[in-house]
């Protein structure tokens, strides 16, 4: 899908346990609001999500489950509960819950619940799904479950920022560092190399149609064919140029990692 | 299907829990839920979400949609029963928690591989046809009746020596399955539950699971407890919503137990069937020696106790002849004939084969571990190599998260996929 402009961007972004992780184990949830202020897209996460982010029992959890908890307090992730769905469909908010929740139930029994109910809530509301797992996309290809327009993952996230200049390659071998010493799996492609190294190998599944597209991997994934196409919203005009009064970047400066 | 509960109905789950006299901590930690989220929930700050609808109403025994739509309006019989039960404890209490949940997983594995068939649901339908004229009939003779039912339907015959030490315990795991009970054998050492039976699926796929604690019980006893508990299957937990059954055994001249006990006894160990050991292996039954003991046990397939006691019953034996006998040591005959009566260490030497350690089957989620079956943990990894199944799915049914899944499984999946 190519973004003629960025009305075209999707409203939303329904996130996945796995990739999230990621995200905050990199110490990267700065990304999720940016996602927000810069292309105007709203990571949500099903409730089913929030169950198992939270859950007792999981290895490295003081790695993420602070920031998420961040992230939710202060809105750059939002529970996608039927009292926001208003917000993301013309549809009736009760019948779009119960339509995710129960094709989310259908899904979890071939995958798990955070990624059923993702997809669910990806395919209902015509939505982009960030979730990690190359393996469920497989399963849902051959089962009876319906994928979503576009399955990112965590890593097209970064490298969207990196492409659209908000990191730098440095920031990106940091995160790769630090998700590789947390045990956590990259794509296939780029898993024995560094992040410079990876790009000519990985097929971006999110870029900024204003910058050079750095990843030139080519497709080999189901989830690669989806390429989601996004532009950065234009700044608002400034309407009091003529005193010298600015009301300000519409989009953060560039940040090195946190 | 309501997803919603009704506006200030969750006070129902915080009643739920309190009728089952089960902590609302101990219940979110027993379903690997942050204790937090669950009171907000019980507290109806929120509402309670559609994805855990399923599986706590399955835990808990009520229906999806009256979980969903508040309208429970006392906890099903089950608590009850348990609450009123001197016998259990908070440990017991907690074990069916997590055994109802088990129950879920393995209902949702068969979902995700093989439709679940409700022939149970003829066959249980057929006992009982079959039992209308003896309604009257006393509860022993109500449950041999019952029990010569199933054994023509599960063809259930006698062993032959020509086919090995083979018999009908063999057949119970699997036909129970093709007839879509469940059935869960895993050890829990601190319960004193030595079996229950209960209900396990949503409104429509509901399903009869037997589950028996394997802790300090070989296999041979194991068969036997499996029957009564199909037994209560069949005869009580529609009523009762689910039977359990103490290691201490329950109190004698209850109706219930004596018909489960003779529906054991005559679908594993009937009259015919020590006839026919008799002549195959040529028994004196005033003078059985500790290899005949051995051959008895090995060929019928229950343990010495019980066989004894239905010879016993059937007169080949008299009760000073039984005293006598059960108290002979005959664990080094029988493990020459036959390999389920080893130990797991002495199965691996003899037979060369290595069974999944313990570790990998251990669950790290619920606050209280459970070690699961292997041929479950088998099956779990097996749709996962078929790609029927993801590996979060996988990590989901073992009770473990993503990154234990990939320490403990990842390279075997790996070495099968290249």
């Amino acid at each position: 899908m190519a973004a003629t402009d960025s009305s075209q961007n999707p409203g939303i972004l329904i996130c996945d346990t796995d990739a999230l992780i990621q995200i905050f184990i990199a110490r990267q949830g700065e990304l999720l609001k940016r996602l927000k202020r810069r292309y105007g897209i709203q990571p949500v996460i099903p409730e089913a999500v929030e169950g198992e982010i939270t859950r007792r029992g999981l290895r490295n959890s003081s790695m993420f489950v602070a920031g998420f908890k961040k992230a939710l307090e202060n809105g750059a992730l939002l529970l996608l509960e039927e009292r926001i769905l208003g917000g993301f469909t013309s549809n009736d908010p009760h019948s779009t819950y119960i339509t995710i929740q129960l094709m989310g139930q259908k899904n979890a029994i071939n995958i798990g619940s955070g990624e059923a109910h993702a997809y669910a809530a990806g395919v209902v509301l015509r939505a982009p799904v960030l979730s990690n797992d190359a393996k469920a996309v497989l399963i849902a290809d051959r089962s009876d479950i319906k994928r979503p327009p576009h399955i990112l993952r965590a890593y097209d996230v970064f490298m969207l920022f990196h492409q659209n200049e908000e990191l730098d390659e440095r920031d990106c071998d940091r995160i790769r560092q630090a998700l590789l010493h947390a045990g956590e799996a990259l794509p296939f492609q780029v898993r024995n190399k560094s992040y410079g190294g990876g790009l000519p190998h990985i097929f971006p599944r999110l870029v900024d149609d204003a910058y050079p597209v750095l990843a030139t991997g080519t497709p080999g994934e189901l989830a690669d064919l989806e390429q989601l196409v996004i532009r950065t919203i234009p700044r608002p005009q400034p309407q009091l140029a003529a005193d010298g009064i600015s009301d300000g970047d519409a989009v953060d400066p560039p940040q090195p990692s946190n | 299907m309501a997803i919603r509960p009704l506006a200030g109905s969750l006070r129902m789950l915080i009643d739920l829990l309190n009728d089952a006299h089960i902590e609302a901590d101990t219940c979110a930690s027993l379903l690997g839920i942050s204790s937090r989220l669950f009171k907000t929930w019980v507290d109806g700050k929120r509402d309670l979400p559609g994805y855990i609808i399923p599986e706590l109403a399955s835990v808990l025994g009520v229906s999806q949609d009256a979980l969903a739509s508040g309208s429970v309006r006392e906890a099903p019989a089950i608590w009850f029963k348990f609450r009123e039960s001197g016998n259990l404890s908070d440990v017991d209490r907690e074990l069916v928690v997590l055994i109802r949940r088990l129950g879920f997983f393995q209902h949702q594995l068969d979902l995700a591989t093989s439709a679940p068939n409700n022939k149970w649901q003829l066959l249980f339908k057929f006992i009982d046809e079959q039992l209308t004229p003896n309604r009257q009939a006393s509860p022993s003779i109500q449950g041999r009746e019952a029990a010569k039912v199933i054994r023509d339907q599960l063809n259930f015959g006698f062993p032959r020596k020509s086919a090995g030490v083979k018999g009908n315990g063999d057949l119970i795991r699997p036909i129970l399955r093709k007839f879509g009970v469940l059935t869960i054998e895993a050890p829990v050492p601190e319960s004193k539950i030595e079996g229950c039976s209960f209900y396990v699926g949503g409104p429509g796929e509901q399903r009869p699971c037997l589950f028996v604690n394997t802790y300090k019980q070989d296999w041979f006893r194991r068969n036997h407890v499996f029957m009564h508990e199909l037994a209560h299957a069949i005869f009580d937990i529609d009523r009762e919503a689910a039977s359990i059954d103490f290691r201490e055994g329950t109190e004698d001249g209850d109706v219930k137990e004596l018909r489960a006990e003779a529906f054991a006894g005559e679908s594993l160990v009937p009259k015919e069937m020590l006839r026919h050991l008799q002549s195959m292996l040529g028994l004196h039954w005033d003078s059985l020696s500790d290899s005949d003991l051995a051959g008895l046990v090995a060929y019928s397939q229950v343990e010495p106790k019980f066989v004894l006691r239905s010879a016993l019953d059937h007169g080949f034996i008299d009760a000073e002849a039984m005293l006598r006998y059960q108290d002979r040591s005959i664990s080094n005959e029988l493990k020459q004939l036959t390999e389920r009566a080893l130990d797991t260490a002495e199965f691996e030497r003899i037979t060369g084969t290595s069974m999944m350690p313990i570790a990998l089957r251990t669950t790290t989620i619920p606050s209280r571990s459970l070690r699961l079956p292997v041929s479950y943990v088998a099956r779990v990894l097996s749709a996962v190599r078929d790609a029927i199944i993801s590996e979060s799915k996988a990590a989901e049914l073992l009770m473990i998260d993503e990154i234990t899944f990939a320490e403990r499984f990842g390279k075997v999946l790996e070495e099968v996929a290249a």
